[in-house]
């Protein structure tokens, strides 16, 4: 028989929609991590608030509003980035600041919050047909695209000039993986909420990195981390009747502090 | 085969002219230091061979072609400066960090195939950590990681490896482990290699030729020939006090 969470349509859409999310999210974060960019899936996050926001105004699918903005936003910050070459974090800041301030502009104009408050702080539970579809259609494509770029975006987060030297086309591979970060954000935001898709993109690469062994190891235990925060915290906010994108943030936070402490007291992973 | 050739190069940077008109040759089997102080355009002259940096004037040449036409990169070695400025807690075994170098020559999947993987032993083996291949690369001592880095440039079967400062940082007993290696590549491989350095003095006696850095020019010495003094003599002239340091 089947436990009771999956007799609801609404929870099994929830832990499609999340399990792809759960993936996805570390995957991409592994590499912004490593290239000490972890800041820039909060700050895109912000902005793509301005997407949800839009999308009401103008009754469009807010996830492909967001979309569109959140890429738009990641040029922008490639752009600005050149302004302040000495402060890398500064053109993050900025755009923060435009997606916090146009955000709440706009939503001003429409009146309604109650379902900017499904994207602030995710909305498991009224994720639709749709969202369902869309997640798990562009989420194998982010996943796919990853895998092939795999070995590429490993050497460029540790040495970007001598991946250029080893033939890899750098600039083409960055405005790709922008692209992609981007994506992920739009879809993730359904399920954790805009306040927390960097969590989900960061906390489950910081408990992996914890572990010793090669990036491969890495890779995957981020992706385990990732899948076990969303299923575990899942399952918690239903029985629990909690926020499920808090429960699964502070699950992965759990996760983390457990191999945290296990490795001070002596264990090795 | 010519494997460098600079005619007639002029760069500035910033409006500050650094090189002025420069012609400079690199031949088949040699084995180049580029010296001067610092801030002597010695990197900048390093990147402008590699195409890293654009010339206002002349022309760079790389095996015979100009260098922003140039697509045979996997011939090309590459080892960045002072390889602890990297973050050493990257969390990539010495395997996966020279495998890097083979991205362009795997398939579409980017599968490691058998082949690869020797590669991949083999290049270990030259720098003598085949041992040492699942190791996490920040595990390893300063002159251990720089050599996963000669590895890393030597599994695309280079013909001509750069060096940037390969010698800060590193102590006298890995200097001379590198230098033992260095040899073995230009010797009995037949690498070409050039290497720029502020260590006029180690890299006269173990290079055969050698590129000073003098006013907006490059002078070129054989060794044989070369009096490190007299170099320093005209470099720094009146104006400038010659610091000793101790390795």
């Amino acid at each position: 028989m089947m436990p009771e969470i999956f007799n609801y349509g609404f929870m099994q859409r929830a832990f499609l929609a999340g399990m792809m999310v759960a993936v996805i999210c570390p995957a991409i974060g592994v590499f912004l991590t490593l290239r000490r960019l972890s800041l820039i899936g909060d700050t895109l996050s912000h902005v793509a608030l301005v997407g949800v926001a839009i999308g009401m105004l103008i009754d469009v699918y807010p996830v492909f509003t967001a979309l569109v903005v959140t890429v738009l936003a990641s040029f922008a910050i490639e752009g600005l980035r050149k302004s302040y070459p000495q402060y890398a974090e500064l053109s993050l800041a900025v755009m923060m600041s435009f997606g916090v301030g146009m955000a709440t502009v706009l939503i001003s104009l429409g009146g309604s919050t109650g379902q900017v408050f499904s994207f602030l702080f995710g909305s498991v539970t009224l994720v639709t047909r749709q969202d369902v579809w869309s997640i798990l259609i562009l989420g194998i494509a982010i996943l796919m695209m990853v895998l092939f770029f795999y070995r590429s975006l490993f050497y460029m987060a540790f040495d970007e000039t001598a991946a250029l030297l080893a033939g890899i086309p750098v600039k083409r591979i960055n405005l790709i993986f922008t692209v992609m970060v981007a994506v992920t954000i739009s879809l993730a935001m359904r399920i954790v909420g805009i306040l927390m898709v960097s969590s989900l993109m960061i906390i489950p690469v910081a408990a992996a990195l914890q572990l010793e062994g090669s990036f491969k190891k890495t890779f995957i235990f981020s992706l385990l981390f990732g899948l076990l925060s969303v299923t575990i915290g899942l399952t918690i906010s239903f029985y629990a009747s909690l926020a499920p994108g808090g429960t699964i943030v502070l699950t992965s936070l759990a996760i983390l502090l457990g191999i945290l402490l296990y490795k001070k007291v002596g264990g090795s992973v | 085969m010519e494997m460098v050739k600079l005619d007639n190069v002029s760069f500035q940077y910033d409006r500050i002219p650094l090189l002025r008109g420069v012609n400079l040759t690199i031949q088949q089997g040699d084995f180049w230091g580029i010296v001067g102080p610092n801030g002597s355009a010695k990197s900048t002259l390093l990147k402008l061979m590699l195409g890293l940096l654009k010339p206002q004037r002349g022309k760079v040449f790389l095996l015979d072609q100009e260098v922003s036409q140039f697509n045979h990169w996997s011939r090309i070695g590459y080892i960045p400066q002072n390889v602890r400025e990297f973050n050493m807690g990257f969390p990539a075994t010495v395997h996966e960090m020279v495998s890097a170098n083979l991205v362009s020559q795997m398939g579409l999947l980017k599968t490691m195939t058998p082949a690869l993987h020797q590669k991949v032993m083999e290049a270990l083996e030259v720098v003598g950590l085949k041992d040492q291949a699942q190791k996490r690369i920040g595990h390893l001592s300063g002159g251990q990681q720089q050599r996963v880095f000669i590895a890393r440039t030597l599994v695309s079967s280079p013909t001509i490896i750069f060096m940037d400062e390969p010698l800060v940082g590193v102590d006298v007993d890995s200097q001379e482990k590198f230098f033992q290696l260095m040899e073995t590549l230009n010797r009995d491989m037949g690498i070409t290699l050039v290497m720029v350095s502020h260590d006029i003095g180690v890299v006269s006696e173990r290079t055969n030729r050698i590129a000073c850095m003098g006013r907006y020019q490059v002078l070129v010495h054989d060794t044989a020939t070369f009096k490190p003094e007299d170099y320093l003599e005209r470099m720094y002239g009146e104006k400038h006090k010659i610091m000793h340091h101790h390795h």
